[in-house]
């Protein structure tokens, strides 16, 4: 017997779990780090009270360190406070590119432990009234089927059409090697995508000649 | 005894600063950025312990593991990460690992795991040989 299709909501919520769980991974590395080069200042301090001269220069180098885990930090804190914001409202004028970006940082993390590149094409501005939060998920699980395809070295790339009605965008893999990964079948959406799609007034397809996913507005005016 | 450790992170950053903390400490550090680094290294040396990641690219943490310890049962590894969960703890553990730490760890509390690490791995290492003797012994009717 077949398992009933998960609803929305916890699609939804698994989402959420596992883009904050990544984050949350991240803000500890970088707190590891941070942490280790405090303890390395400390290391150094009692070596000087020992006798041996500070080294300005290796001051600088953990200061510089330091620094660009902070900057690191900061620019997560930005994402993940974006990406919270993006449930704030069921309907909001979106600008696609700036979708396609965010759906670049999201997809980091798993992308990453497969090696896999992410590239978000940007264009002019796009906007689109739609729920930024159901197109994440959606971008999402999209990539997440494609990254095997991809393949180490591969990477996936993000981008929309010029604009003109039906607003549409891709999700295309590339091998390596740069070439449409070949031999392979369609990948079958999950339920909890066709069902997304539908909610989103999305048709999604699978355009073989591209190589991925295409993601078609209906009736939709720029 | 000064000991001998390889730390796995694919985090450049945290190794290097591990590894300076760790000299100041007396341990011979070597470092690997993955996993397939790090199982050349385990195939090349001996050490008291292995300090692995979890999560890298590729072959992850619980991978390597396994992987290590087929090359090198009598080797010691701390997992160490940053999304430890019970789950994740109890798969290290069945596998062999001797420990489970999550990031950011403390120093001190490290150090004594690699002391008992290199403990752990001497007193393996010594009752191999003493079964290896034995079966010697033995086979010769001594």
């Amino acid at each position: 017997m077949n398992p009933a299709p998960r609803s929305l909501t916890m699609d939804a919520l698994q989402f959420s779990g596992t883009v904050t769980a990544a984050f949350s991974h991240d803000f500890k590395n970088t707190l590891a780090i941070i942490k280790e080069n405090t303890g390395l200042l400390v290391d150094l301090l009692a070596m000087a009270e020992k006798g041996r001269p500070l080294d300005p220069q290796r001051l600088a180098t953990l200061a510089e360190r330091i620094g660009r885990q902070v900057q690191r930090a900061d620019r997560m804190t930005a994402e993940l406070n974006r990406f919270a914001h993006s449930a704030d409202l069921p309907e909001a004028q979106t600008d696609l590119g700036a979708m396609l970006e965010m759906a670049v940082v999201l997809s980091a993390r798993p992308a990453n432990l497969k090696r896999v590149g992410l590239e978000a094409v940007t264009a002019p501005p796009l906007w689109i009234a739609t729920f930024p939060f159901g197109l994440q998920q959606l971008l999402y699980r999209c990539i997440a089927l494609l990254l095997d395809r991809a393949g180490s070295g591969g990477r996936i790339v993000l981008e929309a059409d010029d604009g003109r009605p039906p607003v549409a965008l891709r999700v295309i893999a590339r091998t390596a090697e740069d070439r449409i990964p070949a031999g392979e079948t369609a990948p079958t959406p999950t339920p909890e995508m066709t069902g997304l799609a539908h909610a989103l007034q999305i048709r999604l397809d699978w355009d073989a000649a591209a190589g991925g996913w295409r993601l078609t507005w209906r009736d939709v005016e720029t | 005894m000064s000991e001998r450790i390889l730390i796995v992170d694919d985090e450049t950053d945290f190794l290097e600063v591990m590894a300076e903390r760790m000299t100041h400490r007396g341990v011979h550090v070597a470092t690997a950025p993955s996993a397939q680094e790090a199982l050349r290294q385990v195939e090349a040396g001996s050490f008291d312990a292995v300090i692995l990641d979890l999560k890298m690219p590729e072959v992850d943490g619980l991978e390597t593991l396994k992987a290590i310890k087929a090359r090198q049962p009598e080797a010691q590894v701390i997992l160490l990460s940053g999304q430890a969960t019970l789950q994740d703890g109890i798969a290290a553990m069945k596998l062999g690992a001797l420990d489970f730490l999550e990031k950011p760890a403390d120093m001190n509390v490290l150090m004594e795991k690699i002391r008992k690490a290199q403990a752990r791995k001497m007193l393996v290492v010594e009752r191999r040989a003493e079964e290896k003797v034995k079966k010697i012994v033995s086979s010769r009717g001594w």
